[in-house]
């Protein structure tokens, strides 16, 4: 059995709005294991962003409000992460859950140097004397391979490129080898050169480490690139979790084959992608039944009405999904 | 940056130059003259005529202002038609009570409004968000003058804390100055004050929504250290721009709360002086003040440079 980092069990997120409740997430349950790369798979609006700043309690409250479910840290339930007193979320961030973002453009601070933003990460959560701390945050820059580290350590963000900014906050994210790394969109923002560059360094660094890394992307090439396992959401809900390989090989759920056929595929001629008709559900307006049933090619009556259970449908491999279900032999899965 | 300060310093000229030329036809157009004024009623045509010549009044306006302009570049800002009295020695006198009335309010208000507004952004939409902005939007609206005077009806004729008017120079007497003071720099430091409360809190806003605050937050930083650290210094920028606009603004609005509070400012010494048409310490005392917004832009450039490395030596913003 793999050990478990971080659990999730059940967790509900919501925005308030002038007196409006609006559901994001609907009790998402996943694992995440020591080690591995865990990829997180959907539409834009999808709650993909919102489910990992959840997991680290970025998401700002109010407007958004966690209504229930749990975090559990090393599956352990005595160290629920939900709740944390604001001081142990400090310890918590940066320590043994970092991340980077998706804008490397706006994600450094405009005013203080790049070195005095990852030394400060370091002196957070490490007793090591300043000279200490800057020596490591040379080291690291080094690491993530930027030139001339010594003279970067003083540049302002404004001064580097993109591609150097987002080594910048991998830099600043590692520093402190947290357990789990996640990743929010890093590349999307790149160009593909550099985004090649970027996959390959946090790909190294985990390798080096042995640190679990958690992808948040809509890209699938870069899941099937990087990812063992892969966790489809659509609105709100996982549609299905699988390994990468059976996620490309065998799709269960019709949104992940959706997905995969709207994929431009190097070796096929084709005019025109493919394309899943009509559009991410609005949040305040959720159809009854599967949330994914009036875009769905194989929409059934049952689908209409009723929702579907995630269901374990092979090893390692569930869906939520009414067909697959039936094709499974386990109807039931209530 | 050194050569950025001094190339500043030296657009000083110029400024001064064009502003002198405009001032001194700008005087030339008002109706009437020092030897009218100086006569009133009782001088005959002839005596006024006389006083005329004796003033260099009857000059052409080119050969008037070049007399003006060669004695200042020799150092001489001329003498006051009225008194007699050196312009330089009117500034010396009156420069002092303005600067003085003008670095105390900033001073207040930026040590009371620039916290305020913090709070005001951290407890949006809470109640005391609510209240402190109520309070500064009525600040901003109050004029200065009415202000003083609710003021010295209360500190002053019914509490007798504070003397109503009067003005006692620092170096004379510290504490008395300090006591005349308090309620003029209340006064115009109310508005300032109101002024930068709403700036800080909606800087503040702005820059607690930046992705970088979300960074910072990731890393583990303490709330504290979120504002302070990372987010006051980004927010500062507007804010001082503000303040250095109220600033130049208040140079002009000094001259009511000098009269509220019979302070011998600067201010007054000016619209006295143009009342009287006395143009050498119109002039004199228009320079002074044009020199001093000039050193005041160029010192807030400075500061930006220290606060925000994205704006280049070159003053621009990348």
């Amino acid at each position: 059995m793999k050990d478990i980092l971080i659990q999730v069990k059940n967790l509900s997120t919501a925005f308030r709005e002038e007196g409006r409740v609006t559901q994001i997430l609907y009790d998402v349950n996943f694992n995440i294991y020591k080690g591995e790369v865990l990829g997180i798979v959907g539409e834009s609006g999808s709650g993909k962003s919102v489910t990992s700043k959840t997991l680290m309690r970025l998401i700002p409250e109010p407007p958004a409000q966690i209504l229930g479910g749990e975090v559990l840290f090393e599956g352990d339930p005595n160290q629920n992460v939900l709740k944390y007193t604001e001081n142990q979320m400090c310890s918590f961030r940066g320590e043994k859950v970092a991340m980077i973002f998706q804008e490397p453009m706006t994600s450094l601070n405009p005013v203080l140097t790049c070195g005095y933003q990852i030394s400060e990460a370091l002196l957070l959560h490490q007793k090591i004397t300043k000279a200490e701390a800057k020596r490591r945050a040379i080291h690291m820059l080094k690491m993530v391979g930027i030139q001339s580290p010594e003279s970067r350590y003083n540049c302002y963000p404004h001064e580097l490129s993109g591609g150097m900014r987002q080594r910048v906050m991998i830099a600043m994210a590692l520093c402190c080898s947290p357990e789990l790394l996640i990743a929010d969109e890093p590349t999307t923002a790149l160009d593909p050169t550099i985004q090649a560059q970027i996959l390959e360094l946090i790909g190294d660094l985990q390798k080096k480490n042995g640190m679990t890394v958690m992808y948040i992307t809509h890209d699938l090439g870069v899941v099937a690139e990087t990812c063992q396992r892969a966790i489809v959401m659509y609105a709100g809900r996982i549609m299905e979790v699988a390994k990468v390989t059976d996620l490309f090989r065998s799709p269960a759920h019709p949104y992940t084959e959706g997905l995969m056929k709207a994929m431009p595929k190097l070796h096929e001629k084709c005019d025109r992608l493919y394309n899943i008709e009509g559009n991410v559900p609005n949040f305040a307006q959720m159809p009854q039944g599967c949330a994914f049933h009036d875009r769905c090619p194989d929409c059934m009556e049952i689908c209409k009405t009723q929702q579907p259970q995630l269901v374990e449908i092979g090893e390692e491999h569930q869906v939520r999904c009414w067909k697959a279900q039936q094709a499974a032999g386990c109807a039931q899965g209530v | 940056m050194a050569t950025q300060i001094v190339k500043k310093l030296l657009s000083i000229i110029p400024l001064v130059l064009i502003i002198s030329i405009i001032m001194f036809a700008l005087i030339n157009m008002l109706p009437g003259d020092a030897a009218l004024a100086l006569l009133g009623d009782s001088g005959t045509l002839e005596q006024v005529e006389q006083m005329r010549e004796e003033l260099g009044l009857n000059d052409s306006m080119p050969a008037q202002y070049w007399n003006w302009l060669k004695g200042v570049l020799q150092g001489d800002l001329g003498d006051s038609m009225f008194t007699g009295q050196p312009v330089i020695d009117r500034i010396t006198e009156r420069m002092p009570v303005t600067f003085e009335l003008i670095l105390l309010s900033v001073v207040f208000a930026t040590i009371i409004g620039v916290p305020l507004g913090i709070v005001c952004a951290v407890k949006r939409n809470h109640m005391s968000d609510y209240i402190l902005s109520a309070v500064s939007m009525v600040g901003v609206a109050m004029p200065a003058f009415w202000v003083g005077m609710l003021l010295i009806i209360l500190f002053s004729t019914k509490l007798h804390l504070l003397p109503a008017s009067g003005y006692v120079p620092f170096f004379e007497d510290p504490l008395g100055n300090l006591k005349t003071m308090v309620l003029p720099v209340f006064a115009t430091g109310i508005a300032l004050t109101a002024t930068i409360v709403r700036q800080t809190r909606s800087a503040m806003l702005d820059v607690l929504g930046q992705d970088y605050m979300m960074t910072a937050k990731s890393k583990g930083v303490k709330y504290r250290v979120q504002l302070f650290r990372h987010a006051l210094k980004n927010a500062l920028i507007p804010v001082i721009t503000a303040i250095s606009m109220q600033i130049a603004g208040m140079i002009g609005g000094s001259v009511v709360i000098e009269t509220v509070f019979l302070l011998p400012g600067m201010g007054k010494s000016m619209v006295d002086a143009i009342f009287q048409r006395d143009y050498p310490i119109v002039m004199g005392e228009a320079l002074v003040i044009a020199v001093f917004i000039i050193l005041l832009n160029t010192l807030v450039d400075v500061i930006y440079i220290f606060i925000d490395p994205r704006i280049s030596h070159s003053g621009k913003r990348k």
